[in-house]
């Protein structure tokens, strides 16, 4: 049988090139299209949480990083093994450096983190990686307090209307300039909620008024303030002594605008008319 | 052994084709699970699968021209 050599080589050429096209469009499909991962069964619930998540316009790949090794293996171990669930390999670890390629580049399209109190306090004090509060729900990014009570289960709110996220107060996306490196509550977070309490005491005038909240409330401690013998003692002045056996709240009241005189008549009702124009502590020191 | 070096330019080629023809079924069998597995619209994997199939089918093509023409001239 005699065959033409140029037949042989258009031949050659044409199935090398459709084979080399579509070899090379396989390779882009396994690497940078996250429709290949959803092939696997066990990836299903993950990537569906993907594909509803902020994250949906990146990748498979640009977060979960594979050598050709770590790929390898997988192809192994699915085939082999036929495992049911996702074990704790390539899929799971995530460096730190991977969501800082976009978390700490000021974008309009991310939020930028690098100079919030509680990503700075984290990483920088507590060499935290960004999936142990980010990663635990699989591609549910925003940590539910589950992902704080995983390290801090020790910080029980003794205060039963406190019983929301931690985020609520301790502000974790506080500007570190702002709130300091601590993501700790301060008076302007509690007054997200208690926006009535701009008054700490009246009486006497100003007084704690540059105090945090945290000097008298510590709701992981007691549900009530701590009680103001924790720091003060009893002066020994006649209207403390005469008044000891009270609480001190009765008559310094906590976040109320209440004068001096209404605050004494409120016990001392017989003394309405007496000197009604002076303030007590005039004479009564 | 002097028939691998009386032919080895045929038998060059139908290493060459039979590679290719190996390639272009493996693509076209993991197109088949792909699709099987419901991640990819019918009409995209459809247009994988019979690409990769039309190279491998040419590859054969071409591996059988040269293997007849060995034999041809071997007999």
């Amino acid at each position: 049988m005699k065959i033409k050599p140029l037949s042989i080589i258009a031949v050659l050429i044409i199935s090398g090139i459709i084979v080399a096209v579509e070899g090379f469009a396989t390779y882009k499909f396994i690497e940078d299209d996250p429709r290949f991962c959803k092939t696997c069964h066990l990836m299903e619930e993950a990537w569906y949480k993907w594909n509803e998540s902020p994250h949906n316009g990146i990748t498979c790949h640009e977060c979960h990083r594979a050598s050709m090794e770590d790929n390898m293996r997988l192809l192994v171990t699915y085939f082999t093994l036929r495992p049911e669930e996702v074990s704790d390999d390539v899929h799971v670890i995530i460096p730190n450096e991977n969501c800082e390629h976009c978390h700490f580049t000021r974008s309009e399209k991310w939020p930028y983190v690098a100079d919030t109190a509680g990503h700075k306090f984290h990483l920088e004090n507590e060499y935290a990686n960004c999936i142990d509060c980010h990663g635990g729900r699989v591609h549910r990014f925003i940590p539910d307090r589950s992902e704080c009570m995983k390290c801090h289960s020790d910080k029980v709110i003794k205060v039963e209307q406190m019983n929301f996220h931690c985020t609520n107060c301790h502000n974790f996306l506080a500007d570190v300039k702002i709130n300091g490196d601590e993501p700790l509550p301060k008076a302007q977070d509690c007054r997200k909620c208690h926006a009535d309490r701009y008054v700490i005491l009246s009486m006497p005038e100003g007084a704690h008024a540059n105090s945090d909240c945290s000097a008298c409330h510590h709701p992981h401690v007691t549900e009530e303030p701590f009680s103001c013998q924790s720091c003060h003692t009893l002066p020994e002045k006649p209207i403390h002594q005469n008044h000891k056996d009270e609480k001190c709240t009765s008559c310094h009241v906590p976040h109320q605008e209440v004068g001096i005189r209404p605050t004494c008549e409120s016990c001392h009702t017989e003394r309405i008319d007496h000197y009604p124009t002076l303030s007590c502590t005039v004479c009564h020191k | 052994m002097d028939v691998f070096r009386l032919y080895w330019k045929e038998f060059l080629l139908m290493l060459v084709f039979a590679g290719i023809t190996v390639a272009g079924l493996q693509l076209a069998g993991m197109w088949m699970w792909v699709l099987s597995s419901g991640a990819i619209p019918a009409y995209e994997g459809g247009t994988h699968i019979i690409l990769a199939l039309i190279g491998a089918i040419l590859a054969i093509n071409g591996l059988l021209k040269i293997l007849a023409n060995v034999k041809s001239k071997m007999t």
